[in-house]
């Protein structure tokens, strides 16, 4: 499971002892047992004093015919087999570390994930064989056709300073318009720095920045204007980020990317519900617009980029826990709660037209933040408070950042109510 | 060797943060931004120094700076005892190198004397409100989301002061402008509510 190689603080591991339960898969809150890494793009080398879990497979064959225990690693091998096509496991491994293997990608495979898609995109072309259910996720795309920027209300618009708004405010970043305060657009060459030294030629994984700014990344201004779409990016697992361009709004490590590609493709739906007892409509609805939709999203004043969002591994290590149902902690379930509620009600705003982050440069504070207020709404800041690692009301920004009524309304433990929500929402934002 | 009193420092300022204090997050949200963009632009300044820029921004700093240091996880043992909160997991993964940092005592300041304590604006972040939570490349709590954006930009992002006073008027003028803009909203939804018995 190279995939998961070095990810931060977050390694199912290999090699423990019997006993030891630690470094649980996905739990990316330890990292108590990290090392320094090899900073060797992204696959970082094992932790020398990495201790990982062995425990008990408590259900399945395996528990019934022999008491072998398992290691982390190995039942997620498991899962990944089973979802993908059986040796996926071994031969991803293979494959990270560029070792020949005749595991190849077989064509008697699963419906929704018949091959690795970089393997399909290597044999057949960009998309060619896809199944029809991710071919429509990979080409879902929310900016299409869509308002990108939900304008203040008069009386607000008014009181700004800024110029009537365009499109979308997804033009390149202009030094010129810029703000005196904005130290993003100092020189890049400000502060000599040995990152600009020694990086060099192997570049940093998440500098996206120098392509962004040729204008590739991003929608033109006539695009939006015009209702119409940059070219779709190329689809999912085409590996490298040098070769598929600008795939997520930024990007991560390489297994970060290489898990969001995996959970793209993956057929979990069925199994997300039944061990999360959450509603799959809400899940499929979240995990197309978390994993499977390209949005627009602003970084900063007048800064959008496209994409699918920038992958992290908490969620994507949240995402396959629950999805395996392996070691799924109290703390897991409530994560995943909130995470479903956010997404699912950032998706219905987004899709009324409200933007994720507005790029209006007043809805950015001087030190080049996101500010919550009701005067740039925003899907993200309007929605349910996502990840949480404890039960809390949800909504209470609602109260005191953005002026929206809601009379007691809280989002259910069963998320039975994620429509009343949206509805609630788009009523005190004015839509 | 280990510096217990730098973590025994670390770990009173720690029990003493705003834990799931709702209110104070409320009141020091534009501080806590600000605090987030400063954490982002020293942990770059570390990550580029010890040549670990792919591990930014949450990476564990000072195992790199030291492979052999010591995880006690005692530390946080003591800090959800004594503060009574479970630290959610973007939290807890940065407490935990906090406290091996502390461990380091002086060290780091031996070799790198020009920079600033990498971990000091997430301290006073803990402290102005509790907890942080991972986002879609960004640092999010409550009333705030704050992009990585990536290291080379801030690398070249200028030191932002992280003093009390400088906090506090940040949040004071946070407040203000929420409150004007909580009034413009009342009074915008009092005229609508009265533009059908007008018309």
């Amino acid at each position: 499971m190279s995939e998961l190689r070095g990810r931060r603080s977050d390694d199912p591991g290999e090699g423990n002892a019997p006993g030891d339960d630690t470094g649980r898969l996905g739990d990316v809150g330890s990292g108590e047992n990290e090392g320094p890494g090899s900073d060797d793009g992204g696959t970082r080398d094992r932790p020398a004093n990495r201790v990982d879990n062995q425990t008990l497979l408590k259900h399945g064959a395996a528990d019934r015919e022999s008491p072998r225990l398992l290691t982390a690693r190995e039942k997620l091998e498991q899962y990944l087999d089973q979802i993908y096509w059986p040796g996926y496991s071994s031969w991803s491994s293979a494959r990270q570390r560029n070792e020949p293997t005749d595991q190849q990608p077989r064509a008697d495979v699963t419906p929704t994930a018949e091959k690795p898609a970089h393997a399909r995109s290597e044999q057949n072309g960009a998309l060619s064989s896809d199944a029809p259910e991710l071919r429509a996720h990979t080409f879902h795309d929310d900016t299409t056709a869509r308002p990108q920027r939900l304008n203040a209300p008069d009386d607000e618009r008014e009181s700004s300073s800024q110029p009537a708004d365009p499109p979308a405010g997804v033009e390149p970043r202009d030094g010129d318009e810029a703000p005196e305060t904005d130290w993003r657009d100092e020189p890049a060459n400000a502060a000599p720095s040995r990152y600009h030294d020694v990086v060099g030629a192997k570049e940093h994984e998440r500098t996206v920045d120098d392509a962004s700014t040729d204008g590739s990344a991003l929608l033109d201004k006539e695009d939006v204007a015009t209702g119409t779409d940059s070219t779709p990016e190329p689809p999912a697992g085409t590996g490298d980020p040098a070769e598929s361009g600008h795939e997520f709004v930024e990007d991560a490590t390489t297994e970060e990317m290489d898990q969001y590609r995996r959970i793209r493709e993956a057929d979990d739906l069925d199994a997300l519900a039944e061990n999360s007892g959450m509603p799959r409509e809400v899940i499929d609805e979240a995990k197309q617009h978390l994993f499977q939709r390209q949005h627009d999203v602003a970084i900063g004043p007048d800064d959008v980029r496209h994409g699918y969002f920038t992958p992290d591994a908490a969620y994507g290590d949240l995402w396959e826990r629950v999805a395996s149902g392996i070691d799924m902690t109290d703390e897991n379930r409530v994560q995943f709660w909130s995470l479903l509620a956010h997404e699912y009600v950032e998706a219905k705003l987004m899709e009324a037209g409200v933007p994720y982050k507005s790029g209006d440069p007043d809805a950015w504070d001087e030190y080049g933040s996101a500010k919550v207020s009701p005067d740039h709404p925003s899907a993200h800041n309007t929605a349910p408070l996502s990840t949480q690692s404890e039960m809390k009301d949800l909504l209470r920004h609602w109260d005191s950042r953005l002026a929206i009524p809601r009379g007691g309304l809280r989002v259910e433990h069963d998320l039975s109510n994620l429509d009343e929500v949206v509805r609630v929402a788009k009523e005190g934002l004015g839509l | 060797m280990t510096d217990v009193a730098a973590c025994e420092r670390l770990l009173a300022r720690l029990v003493a943060a705003n834990w799931g204090d709702d209110e104070a997050e409320e009141r020091h949200a534009a501080s806590r931004r600000l605090l987030a963009q400063e954490y982002l632009r020293r942990m770059a300044t570390w990550a580029d120094a010890l040549d670990v820029p792919n591990q930014w921004p949450f990476l564990d700093l000072a195992v790199v700076f030291d492979p052999s240091v010591e995880t006690d996880p005692a530390w946080i043992e003591r800090l959800e005892a004594d503060s009574g909160h479970q630290l959610w997991m973007r939290s807890r993964q940065v407490v935990t190198d906090m406290f091996r940092w502390a461990s380091l005592g002086d060290r780091p300041r031996g070799r790198f004397p020009e920079f600033d304590d990498p971990y000091e604006p997430m301290v006073q972040l803990f402290e102005r409100g509790g907890d942080i939570w991972p986002g879609h490349g960004s640092i999010e709590f409550y009333a705030g989301s704050v992009p990585y954006r990536t290291i080379s930009e801030r690398l070249t992002q200028p030191p932002f002061p992280i003093d009390a006073a400088t906090l506090n008027e940040v949040d004071e003028k946070e407040r203000i402008s929420l409150a004007d803009s909580h009034a413009r909203m009342a009074a915008k939804r009092a005229e609508q509510a009265r533009r059908p018995a007008d018309s």
